[in-house]
């Protein structure tokens, strides 16, 4: 199957489609997720729930948004980091009522990611600022009201540090295109 | 649809750096806009090439793909929000609600059922698809109706379905820093409702009315 047809497939809600799509980009699927809550359960029930999320809405997904590597793949993302977001937000509240220890600092460490050339080289043609905010969505899942208050920064200015940042990026990588998956 | 284009919010929607109400916002968007779906697309790509880069490869295991295979079975597949009735809709939806006992009784007019389909929708993807526990509230006054609410897992959504459907009152989530105001129960035929898509905080919920607390629910 082609990923034209996969598309057209998933686009007609064709009852085998959700199934196929998630045969196509499973190990993608689920090593995003793995990798962004760290372990096996958690990384199962994400992608379930996610991709369960993407099959009871439809028009989630158009064709304008092209292939359904990357609208997959972002959708577990999104999952993910908000699970993530929202375990260390009960883990605030914990600590502040006393039950757990003080949280540690909080450390990006960038460096463990970037062994890739491509993507340092690319990471380095952004301006300083940009990168700044765009590591910190990225490779620390904080949302744009964390960056702002980490760097202390105005929030429609972290808003378009990031936005330019990734579409710059856009360049630098190449487009996904169709074929037989 | 919200007419106002996101702009730079779709790249921080695909980077995952918006919070869960902005994201809706944006995925609501881009189901009727055809530009914004283009350059989310755009964002998407150049996520998943970071991906590809930086996110060690993990086997998926074989049980997670026979249980999604499992789930979308069951999953009756909805039409396309703006070409179908609404009263489809409304019977999905208290399909739902039903396993909590408490039934939605039809009858009120389709234009009111309209402007308050994004609210169902969202309740009903939220239902459909998490984890959930559910609570009756405690009543504090004898005349208090009885409701309960669904505490989603992961996100932290609220469900909370109200015995009547005009009860006059307010649900108030007890937090650790203080109490917060999620808004008034809307009625839904012979019950009413509440969906609060995003509220991790929440320790317990007050049902009131005016500074009468009518019935309370500590999180599970």
């Amino acid at each position: 199957m082609t990923e034209d047809e996969l598309v057209a497939d998933f686009v007609a809600r064709r009852p085998q489609a959700l199934e196929e799509a998630y045969r196509a980009y499973a190990p993608v699927l689920y090593s995003v997720a793995r990798h962004v809550l760290g372990n096996d359960a958690d990384a199962q029930d994400c992608v379930h729930d996610a991709l369960m999320r993407v099959w009871t809405r439809p028009g989630t997904y158009r064709r304008e948004r092209g292939g359904l590597r990357g609208f997959l793949s972002v959708c577990v993302r999104n999952e993910a980091i908000g699970r993530k977001r929202d375990a260390a937000r009960h883990l605030a509240i914990e600590r502040r009522l006393g039950k757990t220890d003080p949280e540690p600092p909080y450390e990006l460490d960038v460096d463990d990611f970037l062994e890739r050339s491509r993507l340092r080289e690319a990471l380095g043609t952004l301006p300083a600022e940009q990168r700044t905010a765009l590591e910190l969505a990225y490779f620390g899942y904080l949302s744009q009201t964390q960056i702002a208050e980490k760097l202390g920064v105005p929030l429609g200015t972290i808003k378009s540090r990031v936005a330019m940042g990734l579409r710059k990026l856009q360049a630098a990588f190449p487009t996904e295109r169709a074929g037989t998956i | 649809m919200n007419d106002e284009h996101p702009g730079e919010a779709i790249e921080l929607y695909a980077l995952g750096a918006l919070e869960p109400a902005e994201g809706l916002a944006v995925e609501e968007h881009v189901a009727a806009c055809a530009a914004c779906a283009r350059r989310l697309g755009e964002a998407e790509r150049t996520v998943a090439a970071l991906d590809t880069l930086t996110v060690p490869m993990f086997e998926a295991p074989a049980a997670l793909g026979e249980r999604i295979a499992a789930s979308a079975r069951k999953v009756v597949v909805m039409p396309k929000a703006r070409t179908v009735p609404n009263l489809g809709r409304w019977g999905s939806l208290a399909a739902s609600i039903a396993v909590i006992g408490l039934g939605i009784a039809g009858g009120r007019d389709i234009a009111d059922q309209r402007a308050t389909i994004a609210a169902d929708d969202r309740a009903f993807a939220a239902i459909s698809v998490s984890h959930f526990a559910h609570t009756t509230l405690t009543k504090i006054v004898p005349d208090a109706p009885t409701a309960k609410v669904l505490w989603g897992k992961s996100p932290h959504w609220l469900y909370v379905i109200v015995d009547a459907p005009a009860c006059g009152c307010e649900v108030i989530a007890q937090t650790a820093s203080g109490e917060r105001d999620l808004g008034v129960p809307q009625a839904r035929g012979a019950t009413a409702t509440l969906f609060v898509a995003d509220a991790p905080d929440a320790i317990g919920i007050e049902l009131r009315a005016g500074a009468r607390v009518l019935a309370t629910a500590k999180h599970p």
